[in-house]
């Protein structure tokens, strides 16, 4: 990939995060009121990790120096058109934070080059999105 | 005396035939429509006023805990930098699209002062210059020069055009992902400050208390959300520019064509009226 791609292949890494934070913030804002203080906490701070997620890849993109982009870009491209289909759908808190998890694992696992945490995190959090 | 008047006269009449010829095989009226609406796209007036010196100052609030005021505090110092950088690429590229205009018949002065100290290399603080993107910017520096100095003498702004292309598409494109990865950023912003909202105002004891939360909440969404859709627009409008950069090269008319001016007259008027609403 030329530097180009790769600071466009970030780009797009964040706003894919950006937009599932936003989404987990929209779930969280209309269910509040329901909510337990503890699944908020839970909810929060993994919204929290999620957006710092985001940022990371944005600053990365303005870096323009991105390590095995190849290798991940495929995986992420097939999967990102199916996160946002049914991110959307999410109705339940345990379902969320199960999602959340599988997010998180695969945005440590692309910042710290550990290519095989990619399709591990992938895996877990479409199959919570589809089940 | 007559054949000295018979003379002048025949000179006359080649004069006007060689730029009646010259004037038949090209028409530059699309041409010089596009680049004076683009270079006013890329006036001083129109480098985004929210930047990342402003962000910075944001998210160290909007992201940051603490329980001193000094928590908060932000250091701009690199942001600065980065908006510097933001500036001279939309200094780069006014100066280009004025040259363009000039070359295809516009008569306005041209500041060619905002050529110099083109993009450098290097890394400011958590920004990169590559060599790639230093490259592109010094190549449109160049070729800024040379349409306004050796450029004049030579017309053929299609071989132009087409030699320019990929410093053009480079700086354009760099341009719109900066701003793409400031407008997430930004969006990050009010994610988080959603998110705080939302719990503090939960936890509040108080009405006054949970009404203070609600009042700031309201004001800084409204403001950023501002900032994004101008942010959109400026994205808008520099795909507008490649769209028709790209149009222009791709005619084989020599702009002659009803439908190529047709579609640039288009896109000039959608790029004028997204120049004018992302102005500040």
């Amino acid at each position: 990939m030329t530097t180009q791609e790769n600071a466009q292949f970030a780009n797009s890494l964040g706003a894919l995060y950006q937009g599932i934070a936003q989404q987990m913030g929209t779930f969280l804002h209309a269910n509040i009121d329901t909510m337990t203080q503890a699944q908020i906490n839970t909810l929060a701070d993994d919204q929290g990790r999620v957006l710092s997620f985001s940022n990371t890849f944005l600053t990365l993109s303005d870096n323009i120096a991105f390590a095995g982009s190849d290798a991940c870009f495929a995986a992420i491209t097939q999967a990102t058109a199916e996160i946002n289909a049914d991110i959307k759908k999410i109705d339940n808190i345990n379902k969320w934070i199960t999602v959340a998890a599988g997010v998180i694992t695969m945005g440590a696992a692309v910042v710290s080059g550990n290519l095989g945490g990619v399709g591990t995190g992938l895996a877990s959090f479409i199959t919570a999105l589809k089940s | 005396m007559h054949y000295i008047i018979v003379t002048i006269i025949r000179n006359l009449v080649l004069l006007v035939a060689a730029a009646g010829l010259f004037t038949s095989c090209v028409d530059l009226k699309a041409v010089n429509t596009y680049a004076e609406s683009s270079q006013k796209s890329f006036l001083a007036e129109n480098v985004p006023a929210y930047g990342y010196a402003a962000y910075v100052y944001d998210s160290a609030y909007i992201f940051g805990v603490g329980r001193f005021l000094k928590y908060y505090d932000a250091d701009s110092a690199q942001a600065i930098g980065f908006d510097t950088i933001i500036a001279k690429e939309y200094s780069l590229l006014a100066a280009y699209f004025n040259a363009l205009a000039k070359l295809s018949g516009s008569s306005e002065t041209i500041h060619a002062d905002t050529l110099t100290g083109a993009l450098a290399a290097g890394t400011y603080g958590s920004f990169t210059i590559t060599t790639t993107e230093a490259g592109v910017a010094t190549e449109l520096g160049v070729a800024a020069k040379f349409l306004l100095t050796a450029g004049i003498r030579d017309k053929d702004i299609k071989n132009n055009l087409s030699k320019n292309w990929p410093a053009v598409k480079g700086l354009l494109d760099t341009l719109a992902l900066h701003h793409s990865n400031l407008q997430l950023k930004i969006a990050n912003l009010q994610s988080n400050l959603e998110l705080r909202s939302d719990t503090l105002a939960r936890s509040a004891s108080t009405a006054a208390e949970r009404w203070s939360v609600v009042y700031d909440y309201k004001e800084k969404i409204r403001e950023l959300s501002a900032v994004i859709h101008k942010y959109e627009i400026k994205r808008t409008m520099i795909a507008n520019i490649l769209k028709g950069y790209q149009k222009l090269l791709d005619d084989d008319s020599h702009w002659k064509s009803k439908d190529l001016k047709d579609k640039i007259g288009r896109l000039v008027a959608e790029i004028n009226y997204l120049s004018n609403s992302s102005k500040n």
